[in-house]
């Protein structure tokens, strides 16, 4: 069934009163609207801004903005510093595509970021892993610039794992950048997205429940 | 069973909706329990994402102290039981501890939530279940979160997600509440061979998808962090964010999807939610996608914004239309923000934003 993704006009409910011949098209209008909602405005998704601290030599304890002046401040301890981003998956979540905003440290050797599925069971940060997930490398998939500020202050970059529709997969080791999967046991879930920097500031993480344009009834 | 649903759920086949086709009791069946399946699970994904880095979100304080505050939309009447996820450690001894109280109207729902790590993310987070015993017709909840550490000790906070939780198959009988509007559910023994297919059933369902249309979905939410305190300097402890800031313009928002049709519904709104503090008078000109607010209260605020933003470059990944939904990098928001001409200590600061969209 193809899935719209507008708010496509309803049939007029006059159409729906006693006397009126009941017509295949009022009922395909309203399938194809609940098809809408199911599959398309009710996707999951997730908007993470990540805050980091705001302190500067230059205006001490004034507190505003998530990262630094006008850029994204990687601090020398973010090196394979793990975040744990929880996900309220649906009943449809089958791909999640993860958007990430960031800034990567130049002058490290090797900027990356390594993301895995896992599941929550006990409320577990170590939970199953459901994939083993991709990684974000520089300077194939992120971008590093070079601000010779003592810590690094590049500016914002954004990074995509694309929206490829994707078999369950077999790696055991994390690959290039792919939508995550979803085991259809843990559709539904809350699902722990594990992340794990190197020389990289996350400033924002966005996960997205993928929209299908047909399924199969 | 009356009110059921499948989860996930079963389209119908839209072969059998053509012309000359017989409309079969199947096919009514299953829009019955999309519908209801809709009703009950729709929107029940994160309505709060936030992480912070760490050291951050600390406190020494002994007694409950708001720290941070989120506005979140009510996705119906009936959905009355928010999980809220805490993600934190105290560094020396187990029970700090999380004093989650959701408003909504004048009322006040508390729990407590203890927090077990005693590192940053040592073990595994904790969970704390409020659960809306009235009944309530507000639009929108307000969830506070308070933290306090053990004598002499520090709390520190990493995350916080929430979701309210899906309605269980079947739906409770009779009109379901969404604000003012109404959700009948479908009875599937009504919906079986040999039952009429009534003049009810179409105009219900109508009205069940408008008003499943008209469901806030959260686009994009985000709290500042007040009243932290820490026995260490700022320069290492407690310099979280109050307010935002000119330097989070270029990216401070997410790309959504919005679908087309929105605006020829006068009740399919998008609506931005902010909150001003250190506010006494006048005017302050915030832009949010595409449109100029005057945000003059120190309560929380609501614009009703009209919709006028171009695609982004990713609608074409997705395969839907996507827009920018959160704060524009213009030059004008010089004069809104926290920067170091306009520093939260002296000035009104922007301590929290929530854009909802349909």
């Amino acid at each position: 069934m193809l899935i719209p993704s507008a708010f496509r006009k309803l049939p007029n409910e006059k159409g729906c009163y006693n006397g009126q011949v009941v017509m295949g098209s009022n009922v395909a209008q309203m399938a194809s609207a609940l098809a809408q909602l199911s599959h398309c405005k009710f996707l999951g998704e997730a908007h993470y801004q990540i805050s980091h601290s705001t302190y500067s030599t230059d205006w001490g304890s004034e507190q505003y903005g998530a990262r630094l002046h006008t850029a994204t401040r990687v601090l020398k301890g973010y090196s394979g510093q793990d975040y744990h981003f929880l996900y309220q998956s649906t009943a449809l979540s089958e791909r999640l595509a993860i958007i990430l905003v960031y800034g990567a440290d130049y002058l490290a050797s090797s900027p990356s970021i390594t993301i895995e599925l896992r599941d929550t069971a006990s409320n577990s940060y170590s939970g199953t892993v459901l994939d083993y997930g991709i990684r974000f490398t520089a300077p194939q998939h992120l971008e590093s610039v070079n601000v010779p500020f003592g810590d690094a202050m590049p500016p914002d970059s954004w990074a995509f794992s694309g929206t490829r529709k994707i078999s369950a997969p077999s790696n055991t080791t994390p690959e290039g950048p792919r939508p995550l999967y979803v085991p259809s046991a843990n559709r539904g879930d809350l699902l722990n997205i594990k992340i794990t920097v190197s020389s990289v500031s996350l400033t924002a993480v966005h996960i997205y429940d993928l929209y299908e344009l047909e399924v199969t009834p | 069973m009356s009110n059921s649903f499948t989860s996930p759920p079963t389209l119908v086949d839209p072969g059998r909706l053509t012309a000359s086709q017989t409309i079969r009791s199947t096919e009514i069946a299953r829009l019955s329990d999309l519908a209801n399946y809709c009703f009950a699970t729709g929107g029940t994904y994160n309505c709060i994402s936030q992480m912070y880095d760490d050291l951050c979100f600390v406190t020494d304080s002994t007694s409950y102290t708001v720290m941070a505050e989120w506005l979140i939309p009510r996705i119906s009447n009936e959905h009355n039981t928010l999980i809220v996820n805490v993600q934190g450690y105290c560094p020396t001894a187990a029970n700090a501890s999380v004093e989650l109280s959701l408003y909504i109207g004048s009322s006040k729902y508390t729990v407590f939530v203890n927090i077990t790590d005693q590192g940053r993310y040592n073990s595994s987070f904790n969970t704390g279940t409020i659960n809306v015993t009235g009944s309530h017709t507000e639009s929108e909840a307000f969830l506070a979160l308070s933290l306090k550490a053990p004598s002499g000790q520090e709390a520190v906070l990493l995350g916080v997600q929430a979701n309210w939780q899906a309605l269980s198959s079947p739906l409770t009988t009779g009109e379901l509440g969404q604000v003012s509007d109404i959700f009948t559910p479908q009875g599937q023994t009504r919906q079986s061979a040999d039952k009429p297919l009534p003049s009810r059933w179409g105009v219900e369902m109508l009205e069940n998808i408008n008003t499943l249309r008209r469901r806030p979905r959260v686009l994009f939410n985000w709290a500042g962090v007040r009243n932290t305190s820490s026995a260490s300097a700022i320069s290492v402890a407690g310099a979280a964010p109050k307010g935002i800031g000119r330097g989070d313009l270029s990216s401070f928002y997410a790309e959504v999807a919005l679908f087309a049709g929105m605006v020829e519904d006068e009740n399919l709104n998008l609506r931005v939610w902010t909150k001003l503090r250190n506010y006494t008078s006048g005017d302050i000109y915030l832009d949010v996608m595409g449109n100029t607010l005057t945000l003059n209260s120190s309560l929380w605020q609501y614009h009703d914004i009209e919709f006028v933003l171009d695609e982004v470059a990713r609608s074409d990944q997705f395969g839907l239309s996507m827009y920018q939904a959160g704060l524009d990098d213009t030059r004008s928001q010089i004069n809104a923000v926290s920067s170091t001409l306009r520093p939260p200590s002296a000035f009104p600061y922007i301590s929290g934003l929530c854009i909802l969209g349909v």
